[in-house]
C-alpha cells in the first residue's frame, strides 16, 4: 500500500507513526476466507517447489466463443481480475454499476491491510473519504484521504493486491460532483469533521468477517 | 561421420582427403596436400548430429537453445510476498527448430530458430526453397542461437513456453525503440549549460569538444545523433510465470523495443554471482519435450524466496 502524506515528506514518518496509531489490529486472529488461503499457497507442502502454482487454476484460458484470435493481453487480465477477485470486490469498480453499489468519489471507505504475507493476523485499518478511483484492471486502486491528530493524510490502496484485506463503504457521499476530490485538499469544508465516522471505523474494523 | 560429443571427429571432406595423403610418400603430392590443407575455401566443419528429440542431463556446461518471442505487453502481478513485480508478456509463436547449421569450432553448434508466419506470397523463392528443403512452414523472422552440442534439436522441433523454468535468469535482446535525431542531454546525459544567469543561446549544447592539442575532434565524440532503433540486450531478467496454454513467458521489468516486436530470449550468460536456474529445479533439456518429460500444470509461477522484504529486518 502507499502512504502519501499530502504536506510533504516531513510527514512520512509522522503519517507511519498514524497509521500505526489508528491501527485496530484484531486481536481475535482473523482468520483468511478459505477462497483467500488457496490464492497463496504458502502451505508446508508446496514450500519445498521451487514454484507456486496459481490458485485456482485455470485449465482452459479464459477466451471468449466469439473471440477468433483472441488479445493474449486481454486474456490474461481477465484471468488475473478473476484471481484477484475472491470476496467480490470488483463489483465496487464497475463503472456502469448503480451509485449506491459501486464505489464512488466522496465515499467513506474502511480499508484494513495485512502488514505481510507471512503474518496475516497482523493488520492495519484505514477510513477516508475516498478522493480518487484509477480503474485500469489489475491496478486498479483508489485515494483515501483523511485528518488523523490535525494532520491530513492520504493512502492510495491497490484495489487487487494480496496484502489489501478488505474494503468496506461505510457511507455513500452526498453532494459530491465530481471525480477526483483534490479540492478537499485546501477546501476541506465539513467533510472531515465526522466524529460519527470514527466509532463507524471501529465498528468495522472489530466486526467478524462472514 | 559428425560427431554430437564435444570432442572433436576427424574431419572429413577435401581436407580429410588432404590429411591422408600427407601420409604418403611422394614429394610433389605431400607438398601440394600440405598446400591444399590450408587453402581457405577447404574449411572445416562440424555439425551435430541429432537423430531423435530425446531428453538429456543438463550439466552447468551445457547451452540450450534461445527463443525468439513476441513482446504482447505489460502487466503487474504480485509475488508470494504481497510486492508487486512489473512483467513484461513474451508470446511464442510456432518457434521451431529450422536449421542445423556448420560450425568451424566443434564445441558449439548453432541452430536457428523461426518464428511466427508468413504468408507463401510474401516469400522470396530462396527462402521458400530453404523452408521446403527442411520442412517447415516458412517464418517471419529467423535468428541463430549458439548451443553445445548435446543441447541440439533436431530440424523441426517445436519449442513452447514450458522450455523456460519459472525463477531462472534470461537474456533479452531486441532493437530499441527509435527516438529520432536527438540532442547530447537525451542521447548521452550531458548536464547542458545553466538555465539561468546571463547562459546565452548554450541551455542544452555539448560545451567544448576538445583541448588545444591536438587541436581536433576525436571520432566518436559523443555528438547529437540518431538516437535508439540499435540492438539492446538487457540481461538476467528473472523469468516470473510461465503459461503453457497461451504459450508465454512473463519476464520482470521491461524490455527493449515496441509491442508485437520480435524479441530473442536466451538462458543468461553473464552469471558469476547469479544461479542461472532455481534449486531444485527440474530443466527441460535439450527442451520441454511434451511426450516425455513431466507434465506441469498450465500456469507456474516462480517463487522469490529469501526474507519476507515487509518484514523490518530485527538488527
Amino acid at each position: 500500500m502507499f502512504c502519501r502524506s499530502f504536506f510533504g515528506s516531513q510527514l512520512s514518518s509522522i503519517s507511519n507513526l498514524l497509521g500505526r496509531q489508528t491501527a485496530l489490529s484484531s486481536t481475535t486472529g482473523v482468520a483468511m476466507s478459505a477462497q483467500r488461503q488457496l490464492l497463496h499457497s504458502s502451505s508446508a507442502h508446496l514450500n519445498q517447489a521451487p514454484y507456486i502454482i496459481p490458485q485456482p487454476q485455470y485449465e482452459q484460458p479464459m477466451i471468449k466463443p466469439e473471440e477468433k484470435r483472441p488479445n493474449v493481453m486481454k486474456v490474461i487480465e481477465r484471468e488475473a481480475l478473476a484471481r484477484a477477485d475472491v470476496d467480490g470486490r470488483s463489483k465496487l469498480f464497475i463503472r456502469r454499476a448503480a451509485p449506491k453499489a459501486r464505489l464512488c468519489a466522496g465515499d467513506v471507505v474502511f480499508v484494513e491491510t495485512q502488514n505481510s504475507m507471512s503474518d496475516p493476523a497482523a493488520t492495519t485499518s484505514f477510513t477516508g473519504v475516498c478522493i480518487a478511483i484509477y480503474r485500469r484492471g489489475i491496478d486498479t486502486s483508489f485515494i483515501l484521504r483523511n485528518v488523523v491528530q490535525k494532520i491530513g493524510v492520504e493512502m492510495r490502496f491497490m484495489a487487487y493486491s494480496p496484502l489489501v484485506k478488505r474494503i468496506e463503504i461505510l457511507q455513500k457521499g452526498e453532494g459530491f460532483r465530481r471525480a477526483k476530490l483534490f479540492y478537499l485538499r485546501e477546501n476541506p469544508g465539513k467533510t472531515f469533521q465526522l466524529k460519527a465516522l470514527k466509532k463507524m471505523a471501529q465498528s468495522a474494523a472489530t466486526a467478524k468477517k462472514h | 561421420m559428425f560427431s554430437r560429443s564435444l570432442i572433436a571427429t576427424r574431419p572429413v571432406g577435401a581436407v580429410g582427403r588432404a590429411a591422408h595423403n600427407l601420409t604418403q610418400q611422394s614429394q610433389f603430392s605431400t607438398s601440394m596436400a600440405a598446400l591444399r590443407a590450408k587453402l581457405p575455401h577447404e574449411k572445416v566443419r562440424y555439425m551435430p548430429e541429432v537423430s531423435e528429440l530425446k531428453l538429456g542431463t543438463y550439466k552447468p556446461e551445457s547451452q540450450r537453445t534461445g527463443v525468439i518471442a513476441r513482446k504482447k505487453g505489460m502487466t503487474g502481478m504480485w509475488n508470494e510476498w504481497g510486492v508487486r513485480v512489473p512483467v513484461t508478456v513474451l508470446q511464442l509463436e510456432k518457434v521451431q527448430v529450422v536449421s542445423i547449421l556448420k560450425t568451424s569450432c566443434p564445441d558449439f553448434a548453432r541452430l536457428q530458430i523461426g518464428c511466427g508466419t508468413r504468408k507463401e506470397k510474401n516469400i522470396s523463392k530462396p527462402m521458400m526453397g530453404h523452408y521446403k528443403a527442411h520442412g517447415v512452414d516458412p517464418k517471419a523472422k529467423l535468428f541463430e542461437f549458439p548451443i553445445t552440442p548435446d543441447a541440439a534439436l533436431p530440424v523441426g522441433t517445436e519449442i513452447t513456453a514450458a522450455h523456460f523454468v519459472p525463477g531462472q535468469l534470461v537474456d533479452v535482446t531486441a532493437t530499441s525503440l527509435g527516438k529520432g535525431f536527438q540532442g547530447v542531454m537525451k542521447r548521452w546525459g550531458f548536464a547542458g549549460g545553466p538555465a539561468s544567469h546571463g547562459t546565452s543561446l548554450a541551455h542544452r549544447t555539448p560545451g567544448s569538444t576538445g583541448n588545444i592539442n591536438p587541436g581536433r575532434v576525436y571520432p566518436g565524440k559523443k555528438m547529437p545523433g540518431r538516437m535508439g532503433g540499435k540492438n539492446v540486450t538487457v540481461m538476467r531478467l528473472p523469468v516470473m510465470k510461465v503459461d503453457t496454454a497461451l504459450n508465454c513467458i512473463w519476464v520482470k521489468g521491461s524490455v527493449p523495443g515496441h509491442d508485437e516486436q520480435f524479441i530473442k530470449v536466451r538462458d543468461s550468460t553473464k552469471l558469476i554471482k547469479h544461479r542461472l536456474f532455481p534449486e531444485g529445479a527440474a530443466v527441460p533439456f535439450p527442451t520441454y519435450i511434451p511426450g516425455q518429460s513431466a507434465a506441469q500444470p498450465r500456469e507456474v509461477i516462480a517463487k522469490v524466496g529469501g526474507q519476507d522484504p515487509l518484514i523490518p529486518a530485527s538488527d
